[in-house]
């Protein structure tokens, strides 16, 4: 990288009593980027992990990714433990030649099944409902014993001299409730087969009559994306988390980046570093060693994520004696793959902002400026953050598709068509390329206005200024 | 076998730091590198370090452009002190010498040795920042010399420490000597220069303005001074009034003049013996190096000197 001129023309008519000084880029330390920047890399990644707020701020968050895990499995913890107990009172005696309390047993103790399908719960498994006979004779004490919450229901079912039935049915709940909603649709089936069975219809077709339909369901999207549904689901999940993973990391450890730069001009430990080695490789150390301490993290959050994930059905069957159910999500070689593009346009991602962030910081040499500094470069990328999130509505909209190549939206864009929307095989390769040339020139546009600004003091960085000493000769 | 700095110039936007500058340093030697705040020294130094280039000039290390040295070669103490705060003795030091090329077992045992010396064993595990500012300068004087290099710059080494810390570093400094390092050596103390320094050079405004070897700047200075002491008489009032005499100081231990034709050292001592005085000094002195200094540079205005508050006056508001 020899772009040193001998004779550098730095007069800028408006600048008035400034001196910069432009660090000469070329000189013997150049000659060791592949012994300096792995020094640099290793000191400002252990720098960044030693920290105790580092250490702290990983284990709070990976706290938080365990027990966000395992709140599906702790609501149907709670809500399988409620199981409704209710008392019928039979003064009918037979409906339709059936027996009407066995009847309301399997008719309210149903599960729907993935396809779409209604199916009696399956012998073994734990019952929504608890139906038990009594003797009219109880009325009282039964009626007595819901007020006092041992019964959550007591139904009871009557023949009015006309020959219709009737249902009282009395419960602690809320009569829009959702079991009194399911009592009524059994109360309801009930009525309906008592009254034709009194028309004379024969017992062998009224078995038939609410035997649920052959229905299959197929989710339009889904075939064409020619996923299941629970890939879709798994995806969007995948999708979302990840946009939001990299956008809080990037933001976080790019200020980080920027943060370090300000460090050491404030510290002046930037003059002996000069000497030891090259503004480019002090960017480039610092830029891959708190982007890597950045990666740990994720890591660390992806590793307790999975392994969370992974621990659930075990556990569930210990507690619920059941593994299936709740939010059903398939890992399949689909989220594998996104969770893969996470981790790669996360690191594009880093590199093309750490330059950014390194090179404003470069030009700041208080602590109390960066922020103000970094404004700008904070909405470039909350804008790429929520057009991102606004895409995961509209992803095959064309300036969502031309968007995710411009590089600065690629990283989370990209992402949540690749998740959301079918690709062309090219897409995405296309995108890690445009990238990576845009890495390459923004390294050497930073790596110019890093080395102008190590040594500058006292002056507030400019949009104008950083453009004029990116392309300063 | 020198430093050989010829007709080096920088400017900077509109101010010009360096003007065509040469200097001399001997391999081995202390060479004191003097002058005034803002006078060019940091833009020369980092000229030297091959940090910044000058836009025209040229600087050579035994006949090799300093653009072709090994970065090894530098040892650079900054006037502007620093470290990470947040680092480790060890960790820093380590990290720096390996960041000149040494490797790690090397500097581990040239470190033992020297923490030992500066007696700062036991801080090796703690925080640069929760050192006393001497120990702090005793890590920075290390992150400068461990790597063994050629030449040393340093920026005012001793500043801010106490006699007992100054006398150890400068021991150090001394060893450095003996080792062979050629030395260049940036203070404002000036009886430092006197006690350490072979040649020096004295700049301003980016100029050369004086530079030889001490006994020769002194010298050169082209005159000498005589400090007379009267023990009945303080103020030697009557020598203001022999022509050729031009007081330069009046101490309460003794009063220094010039002397100048048609004065002779002869014709002052006569006269106090006359006036009955009872002299217990009579010296023909060099000027220190101070005086010169001060002559040659001083009442110039300097370019960086803050701009002075705005006066605090009752309804002065704007």
């Amino acid at each position: 990288m020899a772009f040193l001129k001998e004779k550098k023309n730095l007069t800028e008519g408006s600048a008035g009593n400034e001196a910069q000084v432009v660090v000469a880029s070329s000189n013997h330390a150049a000659g060791q980027n592949a012994r300096n920047i792995p020094l640099i890399i290793a000191r400002e990644y252990k720098a960044r992990v030693q920290k105790r707020s580092f250490q702290v701020g990983t284990i709070i968050l990976v706290v938080l990714v365990i027990v966000a895990a395992f709140v599906p499995t702790i609501i149907q913890l709670i809500s399988s433990n409620s199981q409704s107990k209710i008392v019928v009172v039979n003064r009918a005696s037979q409906v339709a030649g059936l027996e009407p309390v066995a009847y309301l047993d399997t008719q309210l103790n149903t599960t729907i099944t993935a396809t779409g399908q209604i199916q009696p719960t399956a012998p073994g498994k734990k019952k929504d409902f608890d139906i038990k006979a009594a003797q009219p004779g109880d009325l009282k004490s039964l009626q007595q014993q819901v007020r006092d919450g041992k019964l959550d229901g007591l139904l009871v079912i009557n023949r009015a001299a006309s020959g219709e039935l009737n249902f009282e049915y009395f419960s602690n709940g809320s009569p829009t409730g959702a079991t009194a909603t399911r009592i009524q649709a059994a109360t309801t089936q009930l009525n309906f087969l008592d009254k034709l069975g009194r028309l004379g219809i024969p017992q062998s077709q009224l078995n038939t009559l609410f035997q649920s339909p052959n229905l299959s369901v197929t989710s339009a999207s889904d075939e064409k994306s020619g996923r299941s549904a629970e890939e879709t689901g798994a995806a969007t999940l995948v999708v979302t988390l990840g946009i939001i993973l990299i956008f809080t990391t990037i933001l976080q450890y790019g200020a980080t980046v920027a943060q370090g730069a300000v460090e050491e001009k404030s510290n002046r430990i930037m003059e002996i570093m000069i000497n030891a080695a090259t503004p480019f490789q002090l960017m480039i150390g610092k830029i891959i060693g708190i982007g890597l301490a950045g990666l740990t993290q994720i890591a660390a959050l992806a590793v307790a994520g999975v392994i969370a994930f992974l621990v659930q059905d075990p556990l569930k069957s210990v507690i619920l004696g059941n593994a299936t159910g709740g939010t059903r999500i398939d890992i399949t070689g689909l989220s594998i793959g996104l969770l893969g593009l996470v981790v790669l346009y996360f690191i594009l991602g880093f590199l093309l902002y750490g330059t950014l962030y390194a090179a404003v910081g470069s030009l700041i040499s208080r602590q109390e400026d960066v922020q103000t500094a970094l404004t700008p470069l904070t909405f470039l990328f909350m804008a790429g953050y929520f057009i991102s999130l606004f895409s995961l509505g509209a992803t095959d909209a064309l300036w969502v598709k031309v968007l995710s190549f411009v590089p600065f939206f690629t990283p989370t864009l990209m992402l949540s068509r690749a998740g959301i929307s079918n690709l062309a095989w090219w897409e995405v390769p296309a995108s890690i390329v445009i990238m990576l040339i845009s890495i390459v020139i923004f390294t050497w546009l930073a790596g110019r206005i890093y080395r102008a600004g190590v040594l500058m003091y006292g002056q507030k960085p400019s949009m104008g200024r950083l453009v004029k000493l990116a392309l300063s000769r | 076998m020198a430093l050989l700095i010829e007709n080096i110039s920088k400017s900077f936007a509109n101010v010009q730091a360096v003007r065509n500058l040469s200097m001399q340093v001997e391999q081995g030697e202390i060479f004191g590198f003097l002058g005034p705040n803002g006078a060019g020294k940091t833009t020369t130094i980092r000229m030297i370090l091959d940090i910044i280039r000058p836009d025209s000039g040229r600087i050579t290390w035994n006949g090799a452009p300093v653009t072709e040295i090994p970065r090894k070669a530098w040892g650079y103490l900054p006037e502007e002190r620093g470290l990470y705060p947040k680092m480790n003795v060890d960790d820093q030091l380590i990290f720096l010498a390996r960041l000149y090329g040494m490797d790690k077992a090397t500097v581990k045992r040239e470190l033992d040795e020297w923490l030992e010396r500066f007696q700062i064993t036991t801080y090796r595990k703690k925080k640069v920042e929760e050192l006393s500012k001497g120990n702090q300068q005793k890590v920075q004087f290390l992150a400068t010399i461990l790597h063994e290099p050629q030449i040393l710059i340093m920026d005012e080494p001793f500043s801010g420490l106490d006699p007992v810390n100054v006398n150890l570093l400068k021991d150090a400094f001394l060893e450095m000597h003996r080792r062979g390092k050629t030395i260049i050596f940036s203070t404002h103390q000036m009886e430092q220069v006197e006690e350490l320094c072979q040649n020096i050079s004295i700049i301003n405004k980016g100029q050369m303005v004086v530079e030889g070897s001490v006994r020769q700047v002194k010298r050169s200075a082209g005159r000498s001074v005589v400090r007379l002491a009267l023990d009945n008489d303080p103020q030697i009032a009557w020598l203001d009034l022999v022509p050729g005499v031009s007081i330069t100081k009046r101490r309460q231990d003794y009063v220094e003049f010039n002397l100048a034709a048609p004065a002779t050292t002869d014709q002052i001592l006569q006269a106090a013996l006359q006036r009955g005085g009872h002299i217990t000094l009579f010296e023909l002195a060099e000027p220190s190096l101070n005086d010169i200094f001060i002559e040659r540079v001083g009442g110039i205005a300097q370019p960086d000197v803050p701009v002075p508050a705005a006066p605090v006056e009752t309804g002065m508001r704007r």
